[in-house]
């Protein structure tokens, strides 16, 4: 199963590789709705939230059809919040698919990101619900067939003295109870879904819940466009004596209808109790990750307590916690079930003390210094240091340029030292090509490195670096175009500047001066 | 200010993404791809108790705890039912029903639904008490009820123990119901076939407005 699953998630990257990209081009990284789709999740449920509140007012659990044709047939206050509630609650069901595909394909679910995984489940599974309830209210043919289909599934569990499929049979009208408890569960639903988004972020820091202001409204302009230009209409009021040819469905709800259909319940709980333990596993397949991740590790006696890799972690993983030691202030301390090794705090400490084993600062240097002795450098080349999730993706393209590339986990987890110790060790400039900040497997490297190399946040370039050897650019997987630019503009940047052949006056010795001077600054 | 080419594929691929979203939502789905119209069979009934009945000894009543005496016990189980359905005397359904529950002592809950060809057809649905040899019924539970009461207390409750077995008896299913009616019914129509709690037998209902 694993091995199907990671067939799954390598065909997920490629397919997404291509979107993005494509995205990219058209709206740029900062608007692509794929890098955004957990984030429109939550606007749409904004939206829903806000149109939903409207459309109460209006129901009536007594004329349940008959209220909501009464609104349909409103078209100024009515027809459109209707239908921008039922987009927004379709668009809401697109991204969550985008957002679990990006999730599986980039592997962002094992160990301490399980619970959100988890939680994300769970929460599909309401949203589901919640569709199943408010196409339930209206109350026309695509309603009663949905209702029937669902008392289906229920009436096979032994838990109900009577079959709720006999509600539907026409013996008798349909109870207003019914309409009453399907209406609280869809006023109370998104209570529960409130909660368990809680959870599903309560690991991160800093999470973002809203797309960018320019693209949400965006979405939400075109949805309402949608609604009003194209009205929705009223399918006929359910009738238990007749049964309809076809009913009109909202196939982001209803996607599972063509196939439960003549389907006995007890093997369709089976196949979705299948599907859900399935997918509640993922998690538990890659249990193996761990052994070639291992969470980052603080070297206390170099420590010096600034607090930079508490701010930097993307999953609070990092607590600030009193010496033992007898030194006064404090010390970092690494929670390892809450760290997934991205290493952002590596590229965060200016002293080196705290990353993953084998990736941190001083092993970053460690590695670059090997790379620069290398017989194959030449003097005076561009150094394109590529995250291996994203640009390196395109490396013949950008090998064909002339830059030599130097992959790295995380654009976030590079240490700026690597950069200067690079143009010290003789490259004509180094420019990182990081993936877009949205797309980051690791959320927020993009966004450190690029803060750490212009706007001095620790662990920063340091000021006598030339700043014109040195470009940052983001170019996800399969975005040659621009990664090629970035180097190609660095390098005619590089060649103006007219520098002697081989700058390397070349203290590769700066590890060990670096080292002395951090363990000088120790009390 | 210059319009990019991407710009404009992104625009219209973004209104492109929209109307289909707007298309999904409201595309027709197949409900009853079958156009012939349906016999439904739904009832809820409370079946018949198949009881033995005796009248206790004072002295057996004595080892009662007082709260729990009842003078006539009865001991038994709910009836089973057969469920037959002719179409023009064609055998569609000949079943057993049972009450619900894990003893069958709740609720019989009939739900059967039967395609029948459009047109003129004559219907016959028998809905019978399954006998049950050496048994007795409840309406014999009801002749051992003469049991003199032997003191205040139980004279007293007597009368209600008698007056609750006959509403049990007269809330269950009657033994044998039968429905024999002509039925015309139309291309994806459905025919309800029910239990009328009034008149305590199985009616014919449809959609169409009463003549």
């Amino acid at each position: 199963m694993p091995a199907v699953f990671h067939a799954l998630a390598r065909a997920g990257r490629r397919l997404l590789a291509a979107a993005d990209a494509t995205a990219n081009r058209f709206y740029g990284w900062r608007f692509n709705p794929l890098y955004q789709s957990g984030t429109i999740v939550v606007a749409m449920l904004l939206v829903l939230l806000g149109t939903g509140l409207w459309l109460l007012l209006f129901y009536r659990v007594g004329e349940p059809w008959g209220s909501v044709a009464r609104l349909t047939a409103n078209p100024w206050i009515g027809n459109w919040v209707r239908g921008l509630h039922r987009y927004a609650s379709d668009a809401a069901v697109v991204a969550t698919a985008i957002h679990a595909t990006r999730m599986v394909a980039q592997h962002r679910f094992w160990g301490p990101r399980a619970l959100a995984w988890i939680s994300g489940l769970v929460l599909v599974g309401l949203v589901l619900v919640l569709g199943w309830t408010g196409y339930v209210m209206v109350w026309d043919t695509f309603g009663e067939r949905l209702a029937i289909e669902g008392a289906r599934f229920l009436d096979v569990l032994p838990v109900l003295s009577e079959p709720i499929g006999r509600a539907f049979t026409g013996e008798r009208p349909i109870p207003g109870a019914f309409f009453f408890l399907n209406l609280f569960a869809h006023v109370a639903l998104p209570l529960a879904l409130g909660l368990v988004l809680w959870v599903h972020v309560s690991r991160l820091a800093r999470p973002t819940l809203l797309p960018p202001r320019r693209l949400g409204w965006t979405l939400v302009g075109l949805l309402t466009a949608v609604a009003i230009l194209w009205p929705l209409s009223m399918a006929p009021e359910a009738d238990p004596f007749t049964r309809p040819a076809s009913v009109p469905a909202d196939y982001f709800y209803a996607f599972w209808l063509p196939f439960s259909r003549g389907v006995p319940a007890g093997y369709a709980w089976l196949g979705g109790g299948l599907l859900a333990l399935g997918a509640l596993l993922v998690p538990r397949w890659s249990r193996g990750e761990r052994a070639h991740r291992p969470a980052s590790e603080v070297d206390e006696a170099i420590c010096t307590g600034c607090w930079q890799c508490h701010h930097d972690c993307p999953y609070d993983a990092i607590r600030m916690l009193e010496r033992t030691d007898g030194r006064a202030d404090v010390v970092a301390r690494v929670n390892a079930d809450l760290c997934v090794s991205c290493g952002i705090c590596a590229g965060s400490c200016a002293p080196m003390g705290v990353g993953p084993a084998g990736r941190t600062g001083r092993d970053q240097l460690e590695e670059v210094r090997a790379f620069l002795v290398s017989p194959a450098r030449v003097p005076g080349e561009i150094i394109a240091i590529t995250c291996t999730h994203g640009a390196l993706s395109s490396g013949d393209a950008l090998r064909a340029t002339g830059a030599v590339l130097y992959p790295v986990d995380c654009a976030g987890n590079l240490h700026t030292s690597v950069i200067e110790l690079a143009l010290r060790g003789g490259a004509g400039g180094v420019v990182v090509l990081a993936c877009p900040p949205r797309d980051c497997r690791n959320r927020e490297g993009p966004k450190w490195i690029g803060e750490r190399i212009y706007h001095a946040r620790d662990a920063e370039l340091q000021a006598r670096v030339d700043r014109r050897r040195v470009a940052m650019a983001y170019a996800g997987p399969g975005e040659a175009v621009a990664a090629v630019r970035a180097i190609r503009e660095l390098r005619d940047a590089v060649a103006a500047l007219h520098l002697p052949d081989a700058d390397a006056d070349a203290d590769l010795d700066f590890v060990a001066v670096c080292e002395t001077t951090t363990a000088g600054e120790a009390p | 200010m210059s319009i990019s080419l991407p710009r404009i594929a992104g625009t219209l691929a973004a209104v492109g993404a929209t109307v289909l979203l707007a298309v999904l939502s409201r595309a027709p789905l197949a409900a009853y791809p079958d156009e012939a119209p349906v016999l439904r069979l739904a009832w809820s009934v409370r079946p018949e108790r198949i009881e033995h009945c005796r009248t206790l000894t004072d002295a057996e009543l004595a080892d009662v705890p007082a709260h729990m005496r009842q003078r006539v016990q009865c001991e038994g189980r709910a009836a089973n039912y057969r469920l037959r359905v002719t179409v023009d005397g064609v055998s569609r359904l000949d079943t057993l029903v049972t009450g619900g529950g894990a003893r069958n002592d709740r609720p019989v809950y009939v739900f059967r639904e039967l395609s029948v060809p459009a047109g003129g057809h004559q219907l016959a649905v028998r809905f019978e008490r399954e006998p049950i040899p050496g048994s007795e019924t409840a309406e014999a539970e009801a002749n051992d009820d003469e049991a003199a009461p032997h003191d205040t207390l139980m004279a007293a409750r007597a009368p209600r123990e008698a007056e609750e077995r006959t509403r049990r008896q007269e809330e269950a299913v009657p033994p044998v119901m039968d429905l024999t009616t002509p039925i015309n019914p139309g291309a994806r129509e459905v025919l309800l076939v029910t239990y009328d709690v009034d008149r305590r037998t199985l009616v014919l209902r449809t959609g169409r407005p009463a003549p």
